[in-house]
């Protein structure tokens, strides 16, 4: 619980801390849909998934900023038997998707009083690690692979300094190796300070 | 002050994501059971269609070959081995010796037992104890000092139940003891891995199941 703490603790005191009016500060809830080659792995809608992100206006409908976010998706799969090192194995298995974007993002507004429109296309890497629980054992791989995030999204402003954010990002993460593309489709409602 | 009221809004969405990022789903002993198969694809099966298979299973606890008692459990897993190979079609034969091999295999059947121990020593606990808490530095590479909270470890049994396929069509001379060059010729192999848990009915219906399985998914045994 501690360290949950101080993740929190960081967050709100990135938000505090912001210092020019031109910059905005989100918290995005991030249920997701697992798409591709995630969901021939982990086949669910998840509703664990969340996003940090800061953006810095350029301009008065254009911005300029960073996000990480954090998905994870699960699936139980029972009756399925696969090879893995010569051996054909059948149990239970417990399967872990990761994903974890870290893209530098831009966003052009569409300006609309108090509701603002917005589209933008994030690019940068993303983490990702399957993990497959399967009886007493665990296989695990991961990679770094090149992340592709456009979304679409329309942000309102509550009253001063407050602001609600909604969107629809799509996530794509090219192939790497023998590491398969990585895809979800992302939904999210955010709170931030403008 | 409207700030004020927010940011505990955020502080909870915030505290209820990280906590539902951290998802691990619970398995029963059942769903711990595997069934694990392999096989010499260079083997023509369809040229092997008789058997031998001693009435006795080997048990290797820690590394360490041990005699048991026969139980029911024992019984148990040669009769569905046995069940299985016959109704792939497979011919049983009973007169082998040790001079005279007449069957196109040996099944060997042993069962492995691993203890598997667990030890937890929670660090982040250790600030609890200090009014210093958050500047307390702690490193992933520190001893484990006796002041440390440590919890009470848990283990359990592992056992792996070994069925293997040795061709014997083409020698008639068992191999001499202790020849190091000498390498049995073990055409297929099912192994059933899983906690031992449970009363004795249980067991026996958890190995029913998966020393079916070994066989279902080894479709070129079907005669």
């Amino acid at each position: 619980m501690k360290r949950y703490t101080i993740i929190i603790i960081m967050c709100l005191a990135s938000l505090i801390s912001r210092g020019q009016d031109e910059t905005q500060v989100l918290i995005n809830y991030m249920p997701s849909l697992s798409l591709g080659a995630t969901a021939d792995y982990t086949k669910n809608f998840s509703p664990r998934g969340i996003e940090f992100e800061v953006d810095r206006y350029i301009s008065e409908d254009l911005s300029l900023g960073l996000a990480v976010g954090w998905n994870v998706f699960r699936e139980k799969v029972t009756g399925e038997s696969f090879e893995y090192n010569n051996y054909l194995v059948t149990g239970t298995q417990f399967r872990y998707t990761n994903i974890v974007p870290l893209n530098i993002k831009a966003k052009k507004y569409f300006s609309m009083g108090g509701q603002t429109p917005f589209i933008g296309l994030g690019l940068g890497t993303s983490y990702a690690r399957q993990t497959n629980d399967v009886g007493i054992f665990s296989l695990v791989d991961s990679k770094w692979q090149f992340n592709i995030a456009p979304e679409a999204g329309m942000r309102i402003s509550l009253s001063t300094g407050l602001l609600v954010s909604l969107k629809v990002k799509y996530s794509h993460s090219l192939k790497a190796g023998n590491f398969p593309a990585m895809s979800f489709l992302g939904f999210g409602i955010g709170v931030g300070l403008n | 002050m409207k700030r004020v009221i927010l940011l505990p809004g955020i502080l909870l969405i915030v505290m209820m994501v990280i906590h539902s990022c951290s998802p691990e789903f619970d398995a029963s002993v059942d769903e711990l059971d595997l069934a694990i198969t392999s096989y010499n694809d260079a083997e023509n099966f369809g040229d092997l269609s008789s058997f031998y298979m001693p009435d006795t299973i080997v048990y290797i606890d820690d590394g360490v070959t041990i005699q048991r008692e026969e139980s029911s459990t024992e019984q148990h897993i040669l009769d569905k081995v046995r069940e299985n190979l016959l109704e792939l079609g497979w011919t049983e034969v009973s007169d082998t010796t040790d001079d005279n091999i007449t069957s196109d295999v040996a099944i060997m059947i042993s069962v492995l037992e691993a203890d598997i121990n667990y030890y937890y020593t929670y660090w982040w606990d250790y600030w609890y104890w200090y009014p210093w808490d958050w500047w307390y530095p702690v490193y992933p590479g520190y001893p484990v000092y006796p002041i440390y909270p440590v919890y009470p470890s848990y283990g359990y049994t592992v056992g792996t139940l070994i069925v293997e396929m040795v061709k014997t069509k083409d020698f008639v001379t068992p191999p001499v003891e202790g020849n190091p060059v000498f390498k049995l010729p073990i055409v297929w192999t099912g192994m059933v891995n899983g906690i031992l848990s449970g009363s004795d009915v249980n067991m026996q219906r958890r190995l029913t199941t998966q020393i079916d399985q070994i066989f279902l998914q080894s479709e070129y045994l079907h005669k």
